[in-house]
């Protein structure tokens, strides 16, 4: 099977290439809801994050049809694999890890942290107070658009060099304290995710909330079943999002990254 | 068979003709969802939406 002969890694690069892909200019994949985390404000971005995608429809008052949809056919086929191979955030939460061998192990509960965060965040207050809430917090978008652009109008301002992004117009003057304030959740996470594993997936990802519902009846990709298949035991203890029981494996924490089960 | 409490797994294994009708009736439902949005022409507000500059996502309120 393609997934046990390519390494995760192999995988992951190719999620940030796919996602990110800088030599075709503007996204001229902007229709198209992604199953990852990938912020559409990055100068970079191709694809449409869905969960922006969503607060959009709320915030407008129109049912998201088509992000729900696309989202509902992407669990289906294969649940979370899409955290644990393609999502550019995942990966950076990932390569953070490797600062410190040292893990803390959170509390079971706070994966359901998830639930609530697409709950209040993206369902509940966008309506509310007419903007995408989840995004004026989420710490993708940080990385991936704030930083960049903030930066790249820095730049354009003290060295009056081009307009990298062509976005940079009048930026600098409407930074203020939400910016600082995003900046400490990013600074924060990383914090976190040097002795933890993947935080921001388990506790407060949305997306991973919707697709981690579908992870037990996805088509394709179920560890337990290639365990029965092969006849070894798990090996837990690399598991990138700290499952500890074998009955959690593919639950809805699971990225079915199949480090568990892969020789 | 002993079944498991927390996912009640080894129950399910035993009726797989339900659970792959599901994945069928649930997949059907999501597509009808994405063509009920590409005929409300949903589409280029996804891509207005995902092509302006989000000052929410930058940190910009």
């Amino acid at each position: 099977m393609i997934f046990g002969k390519i390494k995760r890694i192999w995988w992951q690069i190719t999620g940030v290439i796919l996602f990110n892909v800088p030599f075709i200019g503007p996204n001229h994949f902007a229709f198209l809801p992604i199953p990852v985390l990938n912020c559409y404000a990055c100068p970079l971005a191709q694809g449409a994050c869905p969960i922006g995608t969503i607060q959009h429809f709320f915030v407008i008052g129109a049912i998201p049809f088509i992000a729900i949809g696309a989202l509902g056919i992407f669990g289906i086929m294969a649940g979370r694999f899409y955290c644990g191979h393609l999502c550019p955030f995942g990966f950076f939460q990932d390569l953070i890890g490797r600062i410190s061998r040292k893990k803390y192990r959170l509390p079971h509960w706070v994966g359901y942290g998830k639930y609530v965060s697409l709950v209040l965040l993206v369902i509940i207050l966008p309506p509310i107070l007419k903007e995408p809430f989840f995004c004026t917090l989420c710490p993708a978008g940080s990385l991936e658009a704030g930083i960049p652009i903030v930066t790249g109008a820095w730049i354009q301002s003290e060295f009056g060099t081009a307009d990298i992004f062509g976005s940079s117009f009048g930026i600098l003057s409407m930074v203020g304290w939400w910016f600082w304030l995003k900046i400490g959740i990013l600074g924060g996470l990383i914090a976190l995710t040097v002795v933890s594993r993947r935080p921001f997936c388990r506790t407060a990802c949305p997306l991973g909330a919707i697709l981690g519902l579908f992870n037990r009846i996805s088509v394709f990709i179920h560890p337990p079943a290639e365990k029965e298949k092969s006849g070894k035991p798990y090996r837990l203890k690399e598991c990138p999002v700290h499952i500890t029981h074998p009955k959690d494996v593919d639950s809805h924490n699971c990225i079915k990254c199949r480090d568990c089960v892969s020789s | 068979m002993k079944i498991s409490k927390r996912s009640g797994k080894e129950g399910s294994m035993k009726r797989p003709g339900i659970k792959s009708a599901m994945k069928i009736t649930l997949f059907v439902l999501f597509a009808v969802f994405v063509v009920a949005g590409i005929m409300k022409e949903e589409v280029w507000s996804i891509i207005s939406n995902a092509t302006l500059i989000c000052y929410s996502c930058i940190g910009i309120k």
